[in-house]
């Protein structure tokens, strides 16, 4: 009995060991987005909300920005995204008492006018969250630890042509032949018989 | 009612007139309508592949270098450093640092050579050691597995010279983690 016992202390023992995790900072999830628009760009912008949580027993703010990776760190057929400001994030600053949750918002919107141009396209681009966490005042060297939540953006193939858009125009086409159609048959009733 | 007829004698020029006109005016109102309704896109969907949690930290978060002669290298132990990838997934690491130090007193120099009132860091440890530059460049380290850490130091390497003998200096280094 003793033995056995000895043992179980042992083993907690060495499973604290094993399991004292390491030191925690920010978490954020997802670390990796991919967003695809299969069927065209959509009309309203596109949104997606990034968890943060906060681990520590005090508050932290954390900030967001976005920033396109060095063309040395970009994943294999992805290029920058051409404009940074397509990208926003809400807020820039988020509080986050101790041991709590919160979220920021990411938007994509790509201007109506720069959509023809980007077709088929792969765009990398990241969005860096980091914390004010205090790091402390004594040493020369201080280490801040920031996030990068990474992005991949990929565009529609092709411009999209909507069922719906079909369905109308063919009603156009209808109600003007027939407009056609009756104009014609009036004009044959005014044509002088021989 | 008079009816002038055109020259192939088949309808009135007036009422052909009026067909083309109408006929046109459908045209317009059709050709304007339509990208319009094109534009209707509400129903399109997006979709989002969210992948892994990222979890990243080092400790310990501050180093001191004392005091470092001009021209001299100053290192960290081999593994004073660690960095803990908490998260999910395997992840990337790299390093970017202040341009000069809080005081302004001395520059950042990226190309490990510093001259006067000048300064250089480097890694060491890492998989892809390097002078650490003022923006994110390169990757210094890949595929930290989950759940594992590393081990790594820093090295100083001072300028050539000193315009001065400076007071004690601050600067930070970032620390950025990505998933692989």
């Amino acid at each position: 009995m003793k033995k056995i016992l000895w043992f179980v202390i042992l083993l907690v023992f060495l499973l604290q060991l094993l399991t004292t995790q390491a030191q925690a900072s920010l978490q954020i999830w997802p670390g990796k987005l991919t967003i695809s628009m299969p069927e065209g760009y959509p009309t309203e912008r596109i949104s997606y909300l990034i968890e943060v949580t906060n681990p520590y027993t005090y508050s932290v703010n954390a900030s967001a920005r976005v920033e396109n990776p060095d063309m040395q760190q970009l994943t294999t057929n992805y290029s920058n995204i051409p404009d940074l400001s397509w990208i926003t994030v809400e807020p820039e600053t988020l509080y986050l008492p101790a041991n709590t949750s919160s979220t920021f918002k990411v938007f994509l919107d790509v201007p109506k006018s720069e959509r023809s141009n980007y077709y088929n396209t792969s765009w990398e681009t990241w969005v860096v969250i980091s914390s004010d966490k205090p790091a402390g005042d004594t040493g020369g060297l201080v280490f801040q630890v920031e996030l990068a939540v990474k992005l991949f953006i990929h565009t529609p193939s092709q411009q999209n042509v909507p069922t719906a858009g079909i369905f109308f125009i063919l009603i156009g086409v209808i109600i003007t032949s027939g407009v056609f159609y009756v104009l014609l048959k009036n004009v044959r009733k005014n044509i002088p018989r021989k | 009612m008079g009816c002038r007829k055109n020259k192939y004698n088949v309808a009135c020029a007036s009422d052909i007139k009026k067909i083309l006109f109408a006929w046109l005016v459908s045209m317009l109102w059709l050709s304007v309508l339509t990208p319009m309704v094109l534009a209707d896109e509400t129903s399109i969907s997006v979709t989002f592949n969210p992948e892994g949690v990222i979890d990243i930290d080092v400790t310990p978060k501050t180093y001191d270098f004392g005091s470092v002669q001009a021209g001299a290298w100053k290192n960290t132990t081999q593994s004073y450093f660690t960095i803990y990838n908490n998260g999910t997934s395997p992840m990337d690491t790299q390093f970017k640092t202040n341009a000069t130090t809080d005081t302004t007193s001395l520059t950042l120099d990226d190309n490990g050579a510093p001259g006067n009132n000048a300064y250089s860091f480097r890694t060491s440890g890492l998989d892809n050691d390097g002078y650490i530059t003022a923006a994110y460049a390169v990757e210094q380290d890949t595929g930290i597995a989950a759940h594992t850490n590393k081990v790594c130091g820093l090295c100083l390497n001072m300028g050539s010279s000193m315009s001065q003998n400076w007071t004690a200096q601050r600067t930070t280094i970032y620390l950025q983690g990505s998933i692989s």
